[in-house]
């Protein structure tokens, strides 16, 4: 890692659990609605979370691949079908929101990250965020945390009809930004998704974002573990530039 | 990179910074080192004969029998849950490896406690954690204090500290309990209690929550009184010589008399909080850092007395800039020099019983003037540190300056517009027992019945003791109590007269809440709550019509003649305001029945919400976030009064969502907020939100905190 890296000519960049940590705030937002559900449906929380898993695993079983196989609104109309109470539609709109309220509320933008994304937008490189899930939620968080004062470009897989690592996604992400030539570049925490996945896609050099207790990725470029990380390194790519 | 099992263990994932996390082991591997090779003598010519003592048999009073037996009166001037902290790790280390054993089970007792403090640390601040924490880790008082010299104060600090970290996640009771415990373990942390007790009893906040507290503070000392009657304890513990350094500097009057130094600036210091009487936790920590600085500087301090404002001079300094951050540093490093050269040290640890022992005995060195110039600089730089810290971390504290006088929001429109839910929904933000919430109504010049209601409406500034009104605005803001009478809406009439007293926040709603230019330019928010006039109308007819059985054309007529006061008195107070709320139906269905007299009077009409705001107001934040919580329907309106910029809301949004809003738009909006906020779901929510981001930057609150 002491070679000097190639310079960026632009950077994909992978949303969740790469800009903040995803666990915590699912659980979070899992443990607001299974409440709400306790209290409105009165099952208890075993039984939900139960049918809850269910659901998903059939939602994924019939949907894989795609970005409605992550469509939450879908797992808690399921969820609520198959406790045995019809589709319920207000009600999985509520879980919906009480889950996306929670799960916003807990989730912490890692230390640096907006540091990152503003060296980037200094440096003059062009970033997308490439992200798996629906259009609609994904543009909220982006919205929520104040990343579109930085990135002006977004690909998600409902767009591109397929999720991560599935070359459309990172072709419609280059295609987006008029074609790039030179160095791709792609910062993602998922070895298969997305460090294979762009490196297979459009030959990118990537950087693995390794949360605690994972495995560093064996094909990534770079492994860190810290947007100052991943900051040292652009920098050491001759980035930013200062005009 | 960092080895996973290095930043799970000792640090939360998020640390990023490298340095940082090899301090961190740095830090880990100085104690280590410490703890194996140097036993400091206060361990094994004090401590350790005690508490082998104790864990010998003397269960339940080893101070008497220790004194009884010829012990040394000074070993362990504490009580009795020192010898739970710190007696039974000594004890099992002894068990394993005799004397050594015994050194080294206490050296990790203490080590737990610096750790657990360097943790609560990284827990309470904000920002820069991990790097406000390692300054606490490899500062060398910690290490001097704890390892090296040996005193065992990291506890009860970690205590107070830990004491702190409650009050700041609410819990109130187990703040009370682990101060108590402080206290218990070392009366010298009694300092801190006033302190504490003035959060609790000045704040209106935290008032509701004295009981608890207090209850948690009184419990360790209603459990160890006992204690009094053991004389051995009363001579060890109580009688001991480290009280007298407290009065053994002082200005000499006379040839018999002193003014002590250290109780008159404590003495002053309390009164000045009690004045200040608003704090934050970071205030709080600001001032018992003080106190305890203070009575670092004033007196001839022990070694193990440094302990006690250490972490709160770290806690305290990311708000400061580097003149104060090098001169705490450089406060540290004079502190070990002030006390390596006179106070005992350690001795080289006999792992092998035939090697003799070797201690580090640095007195000979000690140069008289050198020493005094150290003393002197300690004193020097804890002075600046102390004006500093009252400067920035309490007089100039985000929140005690953004309440220094009361926070108010005016609330003007016409009648049945909402003023009054609005107001409501303040109040259970900012808490009713903080909170005077001053109506309009109860200015009306008559009684409902009075006869003149048929010559003027209520909407006539004539018809109203407008004068008082704006005179008991005045007064309540300059902190001031009033007396007024209260329009009784269920008899229809005044009350006798009663006092109200000022408070931290005051909310008037009121007809003409906003028609006075003095009054106005004194409210921090003014806010003016309209409606369209088809749907004030259709409310009103839905209401008086069907649920009260008037004639239609009756409450037609009555509408009408208010509807021309109301353009000509209450319309032009929309120019005054900071906010417009302005309320209409979703769908005209709703209104055509309404207005007619007929249809369900209980069923909601849906309603859509104009906000016009001030043009320099920045709204792209509070509109983003609210698009992220997923109120999505925002949208800009084409509307122009010349003042505002408009947006509209349509939103059925939780009470949650709104929370979720605020705090991410407002930090440490909790400060500012009762201890239990009643957020409010839909439109009402929004106005909450809306009117609550424009206070908080009318005060300031969003200036950064370190």
């Amino acid at each position: 890692m002491s070679i000097r890296p190639t310079t960026p000519n632009c950077f994909l960049l992978d949303l969740d659990n790469t800009f903040y940590h995803y666990p915590p705030a699912h659980e979070a937002g899992m443990d607001a609605s299974t409440k709400m559900a306790k209290t409105i449906l009165n099952v208890s929380e075993k039984e939900f979370l139960q049918c809850f898993k269910d659901a998903r695993s059939e939602i994924h079983r019939r949907l894989g691949g795609t970005a409605s196989s992550h469509y939450r609104l879908l797992y808690f109309q399921r969820t609520i079908e198959r406790l045995g109470l019809g589709s319920q539609l207000a009600l999985a709109f509520k879980l919906e929101e009480t889950y996306w309220a929670a799960f916003l509320a807990e989730a912490k933008i890692r230390d640096e990250a907006m540091d990152f994304l503003d060296d980037l937008r200094l440096a003059g490189i062009p970033a997308v965020f490439v992200t798996d899930l629906t259009a609609e939620i994904q543009f909220r968080k982006l919205l929520f945390w104040r990343m579109d004062r930085y990135i002006d470009w977004v690909v998600t897989s409902q767009e591109a009809g397929a999720d991560k690592p599935n070359a459309r996604i990172f072709e419609l992400a280059l295609a987006k930004l008029g074609g790039v030539e030179g160095n791709v570049w792609m910062l993602g925490d998922n070895e298969e998704r997305d460090i294979l996945g762009a490196k297979n896609a459009v030959d990118a050099t990537t950087i693995h974002f390794k949360n605690t207790g994972e495995q560093p990725s064996p094909n990534a470029d770079f492994v860190v573990n810290s947007f100052s990380e991943v900051r040292k390194i652009l920098r050491k790519t001759g980035f930013p530039k200062q005009s | 990179m960092m080895p996973d099992f290095i930043s799970g263990i000792w640090l939360r994932p998020t640390t990023s910074n490298p340095i940082v996390q090899w301090l961190w082991v740095f830090g880990w591997g100085i104690r280590l080192i410490l703890i194996a090779f140097l036993t400091p003598q206060i361990y094994s010519e004090l401590f350790i004969p005690f508490i082998q003592h104790w864990s010998g048999g003397a269960w339940f009073d080893p101070w008497t029998t220790f004194i009884f037996e010829g012990g040394d009166k000074s070993a362990f001037p504490y009580g009795g849950l020192y010898l739970i902290a710190f007696g039974i790790p000594t004890f099992l280390g002894g068990v394993f490896f005799n004397d050594t054993g015994a050194a080294v089970g206490l050296a990790f007792a203490v080590l737990l406690y610096d750790f657990l403090l360097a943790r609560v640390i990284y827990r309470i601040v904000e920002k820069h954690k991990s790097l406000i924490a390692v300054c606490y880790w490899i500062n060398p008082v910690t290490l001097y204090v704890c390892y090296w010299h040996g005193q065992l104060d990291v506890f009860p600090v970690l205590l107070v500290v830990t004491a702190i970290l409650a009050l700041k996640n609410g819990r109130y009771s187990w703040s009370g309990l682990l101060l108590g415990l402080a206290c218990v373990a070392k009366f010298s942390m009694a300092i801190a209690a006033p302190f504490f007790l003035i959060v609790f009893f000045r704040e209106k906040r935290f008032r509701s929550k004295a009981i608890p507290f207090m209850a948690g503070l009184m419990l360790p000392a209603a459990i160890s009184s006992p204690l009094i009657f053991s004389s051995g304890f009363r001579e060890m513990v109580l009688g001991t010589t480290e009280t007298a350094k407290l009065f053994s500097i002082g200005l000499p009057v006379s040839d018999v008399g002193n003014i002590y130094i250290y109780p008159l600036v404590l003495a002053s210091m309390l009164l000045i909080a009690w004045r200040i009487g608003r704090f934050s936790w970071r205030s709080l920590t600001g001032v018992v850092g003080i106190a305890f600085l203070a009575i670092y500087v004033t007196t001839p301090a022990s070694p193990g007395w440094s302990m006690w404002w250490l972490p709160f001079l770290v806690l305290s300094l990311g708000v400061h800039r580097f003149f104060t951050q090098a001169t705490a540093a450089l406060l540290s490093i004079l502190v070990v020099l002030q006390h390596v050269f006179v106070a005992s040290g350690p001795t080289l640890k006999v792992w092998d019983i035939s090697s003799t022992t070797r201690d580090f005995d640095f007195t000979r060195w000690l140069d008289p003037f050198i020493y005094s110039a150290t003393i002197t600089a300690v004193v020097a730089c804890g002075i600046v540190l102390i004006v500093q810290f009252a400067r920035i971390n309490v007089l100039n504290d985000v929140y005690t300056r953004a309440t220094y006088r009361p926070l108010s929001v005016g609330i003007s429109g016409d009648s049945g517009v909402g003023k009054d839910t609005l107001a409501d929904g303040l109040l259970g933000l900012f808490g009713a027992t903080r909170t005077v919430h001053l109506s309009g109504d109860d200015y009306h010049m008559w009684d409902r019945h009075n006869p003149m209601w048929r010559a003027l409406t209520h909407l006539n500034p004539k018809a109203n003791y407008l004068n008082l009104f704006f005179r008991d605005i005045h007064s309540l803001l300059d902190g001031r109590k009033i007396t007024k009478r209260h329009y009784d809406h269920s008899i229809g009439r005044m009350t006798r007269p009663d006092v109200l007293l000022p408070s931290q926040f005051l909310v008037v709603s009121g007809l003409h809440a906003l028609l006075d230019k003095e009054v106005n330019s004194r409210f921090d928010t003014r806010v003016f709550l309209d409606m369209d006039e088809e749907l004030r109308r259709a409310l009103k007819t839905r209401r008086d019509v069907i649920l009260r059985g008037h004639p239609l054309q009756n409450v037609a007529n009555s509408i009408n003649r208010r509807e021309k006061d109301g353009h000509r008195y209450i319309q032009p107070q929309r120019a005054n305001a900071d906010i417009i709320f302005s309320l209409r139906a979703k769908r005209g269905d709703d209104l055509r029945l309404a207005l007619k007299g007929e249809g369900d009077p209980n069923s909601p009409i849906e309603m859509v919400l104009a906000i016009g705001l001030l043009k320099d107001a920045n709204l792209t934040d509070l509109e983003s976030l609210l698009i992220g919580i997923g109120c999505t329907r925002i949208q800009q309106l084409d509307q122009n009064d010349g003042e505002h910029s408009w947006i509209q809301v349509e939103t059925d949004i939780s009470a949650e969502a709104i929370e979720v809003v605020a705090y991410k738009n407002m930090p440490h909006l909790e400060d500012l907020l009762a201890l239990k906020p009643q957020w409010v779901e839909g439109l009402t929510g929004i106005m909450q939100l809306f009117i609550l981001d424009n206070l908080y930057h009318r005060r300031h609150l969003d200036q950064q905190i370190g």
